[in-house]
């Protein structure tokens, strides 16, 4: 059994189909991809599976229990992380400050006696963010803050980690140090941890995910590794129906 | 969800009709239930409710097209029958001619002019500043009418088409006047439901306030529409004043007042349902002249019948469904440096608070010229009610300058203090009480919040204001809750660790005192776990949620904080007058100005509250000043100052979000040998280069794919385009 | 936003809109840190001592112009023509009450003194017998030098959203000052005046009462609405560092702690026992002459509506005795509907339709002038016959603005206790009054605020005499104002007795619009007030229990 597990779910917003009977199940250990076209409803999956969307029907289940109408704060409290694609930092907070509201709430058995300062300067050191942790978070540039953000989902202890876009803001170098941390985190067994990664940039989803999920106007097209996804027609049409410079801009391989 | 809303809708109208049949039972006149008594009040309610309904349309449309919920409207309206006034009455033009100049073209200008100048630049303001700001205009605007038409005498607006004349009902007639301006609201409203659903304009009005980039793609000129809104909105309001004005006179506060129960309405139709506000309108209107043709209130609730608009507001916030968490509203590039205030600095500020006011307020320094150390018992009058107030202000530094929370009620929780206060002391005094008066409103609060929170923070607002306006309508007039007294102090003067505050000075410096443990507790505070939290809901809820911080609860706490601060305030409040009045001593006006005031001062950062205690310490001293004599053309400017001043300063809120004070203190803190951290921040600010902006883009002409990528990333809005049907179908 | 608030104080007449006076305080605070630079800028000259903004004693009052006598002139010829109404005996018995009435006052006049009706006989005497000759004027107590008395006059005018409203009180004080200065002026000193505006507002009151206490001999022309705590009033220090108080001739005394503070003497009586604790029943005397002048010449059966001005608890407080003085006197009250600012004139469809429904043949305002303008209007947007009806409004009437409303409050009854602003000629003071005033229809509380001014020079004129100039100081005078029985601003006012706070003044009269204009009803004699001593009713009750709503 899965740890996450989005079953039929279906957003509607008014006339318009977000998600269409959409599943996606991710395991602990490896790092799931979730790709598709613009608009194919991979950050309204994400916001319904942390609760900031109702869905229209459907499931979302937990470690077995049902979560559909648990409140964002109990879903994050049972260890569901996420980042924003739009920036949604503290921006009138410290780096420091931002890892340090979710320490605070997320005060876990094993960090008890540890100061909370310790951790969320552990974690902003896991990306590579401790020189600037006194910084205001909107001063920093759009990739720095998208590193905040991840520290501080990784602050909350995480079962589940949900991606959306960490690279973008990113130069090649510090995206592919995020890949190496994703897979180094899916990789400790003392985390247990899964990850469920959107991305645009495809070699770094093809390089970190174990299976990746593609999703085309609210429905999942394919699942598979990568190599199966990339082979197969539905997601090439998909990515070549859209107009031309759209797929170069998102750079599937011909 | 859809059962959650039904659940709570239908708790709410029962509550509301179980509401309405007690009091209705128990406040029963006994007039003879005639059907001619009831045809009339139903036509007066009506036409009342059509009235009010001119208002609410032109919010509504505002809202829905811009995002702008105008707190002004009601003063544009209060203009325009001014004016209206001065055309047809006092210069005797032709009430055709004078309509058509004040609605059709002085309104529209009014309209295009505000949102040129002020509102574009509110897009992407935060809610606080949004806010702020058109109660700003409201401010400046009964301002500018007060000069220009002064109050020395009473003006009437005659009414527009017959009022004797009309329909025969029996003994009685339903005037031609009633009858047209029913039918003209509701014929406004229809052209403005049929404008904003089914017109391309329309539909591009309301694409705009969702994403006006990607309208702005799909061929809306963002800032066409936004003007048009504004005009619009401000002509309903021009035409709402002129013909209301001949049902309550030409007296400017009677006349905004009004817009209470417009926004009441509005709510009703959640903001947005035009045909939902009207119905509220029409709702209150009935309401309205039904209890004045049946019910009875007597004296201890005389106001009774005024406080329905403030209460369908409040059952309308306990319908709502609640709201989702919004994302992606944040305000990017902030520019700033974030720093704690060391716990050695609060105690030196909080320090040299008390030595300067006691310095000022004791004589023991000499100031030169206006020789401030000679306090004499008027300045220390005024101060002490200064302080007063600036101690009610602090209770707004967390929940508006950290927790982003508005609250227009700070007023009505300082006299829930004093009612506590004056319960629990008696005449004795005993200042001890105090305490409990803290833990005691604190809960009030919490209530207060608890229904609203779940819900946008314009609801926030709009709540606190209703629970002012039902607290100095209903509770406060009650004499068992502040009896009216016939000689002497209804609040004793407070007696704490065995001395009796009872001269003026010793009161001030116990009031520095309270302040600045205040201030020292917020320096705490905001170093605490709950500071951050709070401050990290004002930037993003969502974000927040997710990371398990929960939202409502929290906002709860931080209006429980600030209640019970305000409370203990309160005591200080009334302690100071001695006697409150029981009408004013706690209006919902007093408690806008104090709200702006901290606002417009920025104050975020808790040293920056300490500059509240300047308040006092300028009021003596510009006592002293205005004394003087010789320095008229300063008294002139201070009089020039004190009309326009406030509103031009949170006006400044347009270019400035953070508020005056912030500006002096990032300007002032380089100058500090340890602040290091400052003077890089302004060093690196000046290397900062600006982005682009979305115009600079070339959104009139043809773009090429690596623009419109350009476009793409700029705006964030990769995940929301279907890219098959091409742009402007937005998903979420 | 109960900030708009209409004070409509019944018999107090303080009958204008009222609105949220403490905004005024912030925005002083908030100029004040935006100005906070220039304040630095200017930290050169300037002398803290002096807080006074005196007027010029010199300067002379202006002659009215031409034309406002002309029109003066033609009010009096209404008056003449009037008076084809009334029941002759009836009018006959009145005027000898009036007769015995003006014996009465003639009678106090000469018991008072110098200080008299007629201007002349000042000015004659005092060359033959002038007090002020061969004495060296001293600074007897706070704010009296050896040539100036300083006075202050607090009023309500700088309210942001109603500027102006009571300028009157102010511009009334200052006139009645260059009065008395022309002539020689107070005591052998001339009368300084500061002003003071309480802003509508608690805090700024009681700061214009320590102004006063520290630099003022005495307040003159109070008209401030909220005098709610008179503490710092009547505890002042005097010269001699005792806590007697600074006397306060004020206009209007609203709330309870300024209707009985024992240095407050109200040229508009309180007519209300004191002192007073705020609740529990209270004596209160009201004025029923005209209704009882109407139901003997007009209607005998009276049955109506009377409108409460529910706002405040004193505009409750000062209403409900009248209401149940009228039932005293054998009106039927068919209702008593309270009225507030923020009623809309289609509200007022509610009262119509008591008045429809129980036949009513009375309706009377304790509200204000655009009170009443809404009732009649909307009596006549429904088809109300309003001849049917007697519509009676008391001095919150007495406006230029009412008549502004035109046909619609023609035939309204009005009564006033003293002599109208167009019957200059038939008394000296009204005529000094109005030529110093310079405003052919003044409000009424620039006529109050005079009527201070006279009652203050009349106290002073009366310890002159009979201690010389030296002996004025502030307990002389609250002394002298204490035993003043009959005081009626020199035959102007209904006399009224300054030693008790609960006496009316007996005397009124009653005036009528017609056609677009206030005549004179009753007593149909020129420069006379009714003063039958049957007018008063005197009643105790639990007052604000009394409201129904």
């Amino acid at each position: 059994m899965a740890l996450l597990e989005a079953e039929q779910v279906v957003m509607r917003f008014g006339g318009v189909v977000a998600l269409d009977n959409a599943s996606v199940d991710i395991d602990p250990g490896e790092v799931t991809g979730l790709i598709g076209p613009n608009g194919a409803g991979k950050t309204t999956l994400f916001n319904v599976v942390t609760g900031l969307l109702p869905p229209t029907s459907g499931t979302v289940r937990f470690d077995g229990n049902d979560i559909t109408r648990a409140s964002v704060a109990r879903r994050s409290q049972m260890g569901i992380a996420r980042t924003f694609q739009k920036l949604e930092a503290f921006n009138t907070l410290s780096a420091l400050d931002n890892v340090r509201v979710a320490v605070e709430k997320n005060q876990r058995a094993k960090w008890k006696y540890r100061r909370v300062n310790d951790v969320a300067h552990e974690m902003l050191g896991k990306v590579g963010l401790d020189e600037v942790a006194e910084v205001t978070v909107g001063t920093l540039p759009t990739g720095s803050a998208r590193l905040v953000e991840l520290a501080r989902a990784l602050a909350c202890r995480p079962r589940v980690l949900l991606l959306d876009e960490p690279s973008s803001g990113l130069n090649e170098d510090e995206t592919s140090a995020i890949g190496q941390m994703l897979l180094e985190l899916v990789a400790d067994k003392d985390n247990d941890l899964a990850v469920l990664l959107v991305e645009h940039d495809m070699s770094f989803v093809m390089g970190v995910c174990a299976r990746i999920h593609v999703l085309d106007f609210g429905k999942i097209i394919a699942v598979g590794t990568p190599i199966e996804v990339q082979a197969d027609t539905a997601v090439r049409a998909a990515y070549l129906g859209s107009d031309e410079f759209r797929g170069a801009y998102v750079g599937v391989d011909e | 969800m859809i059962l959650g809303v039904r659940l709570s809708v239908a708790i709410a109208a029962a509550l509301g009709t179980l509401a309405v049949v007690i009091i209705a039972v128990l406040t029963w006149k006994g007039a003879p239930v005639t059907s001619q008594t009831f045809l009339v009040t139903t036509y007066i309610g009506l036409f009342l409710g059509a009235l009010w309904a001119m208002y609410a349309t032109g919010l509504v449309v505002v809202y829905t097209t811009t995002g702008v919920f105008n707190f002004a409207q009601g003063a544009i309206g209060v203009f325009a029958a001014f004016l209206y006034w001065e055309l047809h009455v006092n210069r005797g033009w032709h009430s055709i001619l004078a309509l058509f100049v004040v609605v059709g073209l002085f309104a529209p200008a009014l309209g295009v002019v505000l949102d040129i100048v002020i509102m574009r630049r509110l897009r992407t303001a935060s809610l606080v500043v949004q806010l702020m700001v058109t109660v700003a205009i409201m401010v400046l605007l009964l301002s500018v009418v007060g000069d220009i038409w002064e109050a020395d005498t009473p003006r009437r607006v005659p009414y527009l088409f017959g009022i004797n004349n009309g329909i025969d009902l029996g003994p009685s007639q339903l005037p031609w006047h009633r009858l047209i301006v029913f039918v003209v609201a509701i014929a406004i409203a229809v052209s403005m439901r049929l404008l904003l659903r089914r017109t391309r304009i329309g539909t591009a009005m309301r694409a705009v306030v969702d994403n006006r980039e990607l309208a702005a793609l799909n061929g809306a000129r963002p800032n066409v529409v936004s003007s048009t809104s504004w005009a619009l909105g401000s002509m309903m309001g021009a035409l709402g004043g002129i013909l209301i004005a001949p049902e309550l006179g030409l007296d400017p506060a009677t006349l905004n007042n009004v817009v209470i129960i417009a926004f009441a309405a509005a709510a009703f139709g959640a903001l947005r349902n035009l045909p939902m506000a009207v119905v509220g309108a029409m709702l209150i209107g009935l309401l309205r002249a039904h209890t004045g043709a049946w019910l009875d209130f007597g004296s201890d609730f005389r106001f009774a019948h005024l406080s329905i608009a403030p209460l369908l507001l409040l059952f309308v916030v306990i319908a709502l469904p609640q709201a989702r968490l919004e994302v992606g509203r944040l305000a990017h590039h902030l520019r700033r440096h974030e720093r704690y205030t060391k716990w050695w600095e609060g105690l030196i500020g909080c320090g040299v608070v008390i030595l300067l006011a006691a310095a000022f307020s004791g004589g023991w320094l000499d100031f030169g010229v206006w020789d401030p150390g000679s306090w004499g018992s008027r300045e220390l009058n005024s101060a002490n009610e200064a302080m007063a107030l600036a101690l009610i202000g602090l209770s707004l530094v967390p929940l508006i300058g950290w927790a982003g929370q508005i609250n227009f009620a700070p007023l009505a929780f300082a006299g829930f203090g004093a009612f506590v206060y004056l319960k629990l002391a008696g005449d004795t005094g005993n200042g001890y009480w105090i305490l409990v008066v803290g833990l005691l409103c604190a809960p009030l609060g919490a209530l207060v919040a608890l229904p609203a929170a779940r819900l946008r923070g314009l609801y926030l607002a709009l709540m606190t204001m209703a629970f002012a306006q039902a607290m100095s309508l209903i509770f406060f007039p009650h004499p068992w809750v502040m009896p009216i007294i016939g000689t002497g102090r209804q609040f004793p003067h407070i007696e704490l660790f065995g001395v009796t505050f009872d001269d003026r000075r010793g009161f001030f410096l116990l009031m520095v005192s309270i302040f600045a443990i205040f201030v020292y507790a917020l320096v705490l505070l905001r170093r605490s776990r709950y500071g951050r939290r709070w401050m990290a809901i004002n930037d993003s809820q969502a974000a927040a949620a997710t990371l398990g911080v929960p939202v409502v609860w929290t906002k709860v706490v931080v209006y429980a904080v600030s209640a019970s601060m305000a409370g203990i305030a309160g005591v200080f409040w009334a302690t100071v007058s001695g006697n409150v009045d029981s009408v004013q001593g706690f209006d919902l006006l007093i408690g806008f100005n104090v709200v702006l005031l901290v606002a417009a001062a920025g104050v975020s950062i808790p040293m920056a509250g300490i500059f509240l205690i300047f308040i006092p310490l300028f009021k003596g001293f510009g006592l002293r000043l205005e004394d003087a004599g010789n320095v008229d053309y300063l008294v002139t400017l201070l009089d020039i100052m004190t009309t326009y001043g406030p509103g031009l300063m949170v006006l400044g809120m347009v270019f400035n979000p953070r508020g005056a004070i912030f500006e002096m203190g990032r300007g002032f803190s380089p100058i500090l040998p340890w602040r290091g951290d400052a003077r890089a921040e302004i060093a690196a600010e000046n290397a900062q280069k600006r982005e682009p902006e979305i115009g600079e883009l070339g959104l009139e002409r043809p773009f090429t794919p690596e623009e419109v990528i350009a476009i793409d990333r700029r705006l964030e809005i990769l995940d929301e385009v279907v890219p098959k049907e091409g742009y402007g179908t937005a998903r979420s | 936003m109960a900030a708009a608030l209409y004070h409509r104080h019944a018999d107090n007449n303080a009958c204008r809109t009222v609105e949220g006076g403490n905004v005024k305080n912030l925005r002083w605070i908030m100029a004040l840190l935006a100005v906070l630079a220039l304040v630095a800028v200017a930290c050169g000259g300037g002398n803290d001592d002096d807080e006074s903004v005196s007027t010029a004693p010199t300067a002379a009052p202006t002659e009215a112009p031409d034309d406002d006598m002309d029109d003066m002139d033609d009010d009096m010829d209404d008056m003449d023509d009037m008076d084809d109404m009334d029941d002759m005996d009836d009018m006959d018995d009145d005027m000898d009450d009036m007769d015995d009435m003006d014996d009465d006052m003639d009678d106090d006049m000469d018991d008072g003194d110098t200080a008299d009706s007629e201007p002349e006989p000042v000015a004659t005497e005092e060359p033959e017998d002038d007090p002020c000759a061969n004495v060296d004027l001293e600074d007897t107590d706070i704010g009296i030098t050896s040539d100036t008395i300083t006075v202050l006059v607090m009023a309500d005018v700088g309210s942001p959203l109603a500027p102006g409203l009571f300028q009157g009180s102010i511009d009334g004080v200052k006139a009645w000052a260059n009065h008395v200065n022309s002539q020689g002026g107070l005591a052998c000193r001339q009368v300084e005046v500061i002003e003071h505006d309480s802003a509508i507002n608690p805090t700024e009151t009681t700061n214009g009462f320590l102004v006063a206490c520290e630099d003022a001999f005495a307040l003159v022309g109070t008209t401030a609405l909220f005098a709610l705590d008179t503490t710092d009033l009547q505890s002042c220090a005097d010269a001699q560092g005792n806590n007697i108080g600074v006397p306060d001739f004020a206009y209007i005394t609203t709330e309870p702690p300024h209707q009985c503070s024992v240095v407050t003497f109200a040229t508009s009586r309180p007519n209300s026992e004191c002192p007073y604790a705020g609740t529990g029943n209270r004596a209160v005397q009201s004025q029923v002459g005209h209704v009882q002048w109407l139901q003997e010449n007009v209607d005998a059966n009276l049955n109506g509506v009377y409108l409460i001005p529910s706002d405040l608890p004193s505009t409750i407080a000062t209403a409900m005795p009248q209401v149940r003085a009228f039932q005293e006197i054998g009106v039927v009250i068919d209702g008593e509907p309270g009225v507030s600012g923020f009623t809309t004139q289609s509200e007022y469809g509610a009262y119509i339709q008591i008045m429809r429904d129980a036949e009513s043949n009375f309706a009377y305002s304790g509200s204000d002038d655009q009170s009443m303008i809404k009732w009649r209007s909307e009596a006549e947007a429904q088809g109300l016959d309003a001849d049917q009806v007697l519509w009676m409004c008391q001095l919150a009437c007495y406006t230029p603005s009412f008549l502004e409303a035109g046909d619609v409050v023609e035939d309204t009854y009005m009564w006033i206790w003293f002599l109208p602003f167009n019957e200059a000629d038939t008394n000296q003071e009204l005529a000094d009054f109005m030529e110093a005033i310079d405003d052919p229809f003044p409000p009424a509380w620039a006529a109050g605020a005079w009527a201070d001014g006279v009652l203050f020079e009349q106290v002073v004129n009366e310890i002159v005499a009979e201690g010389g100039p030296n002996a004025v100081t502030r307990q002389a005078v609250l002394d002298g104002a204490r035993s003043l029985t009959s005081f009626d601003v020199n035959g102007w006012w209904s006399p009224a007795d300054y030693s008790t706070t609960e006496n009316i003044m007996p005397c009124f009269m009653l005036m009528q619009v017609q056609d677009n204009e206030f005549v004179r009803v009753h007593p149909a004699e020129r420069g006379e007030l009714d003063c039958n001593s049957d007018n008063v009713v005197s009643l105790s009750r639990d007052w604000g229990a009394e409201y129904g709503g």
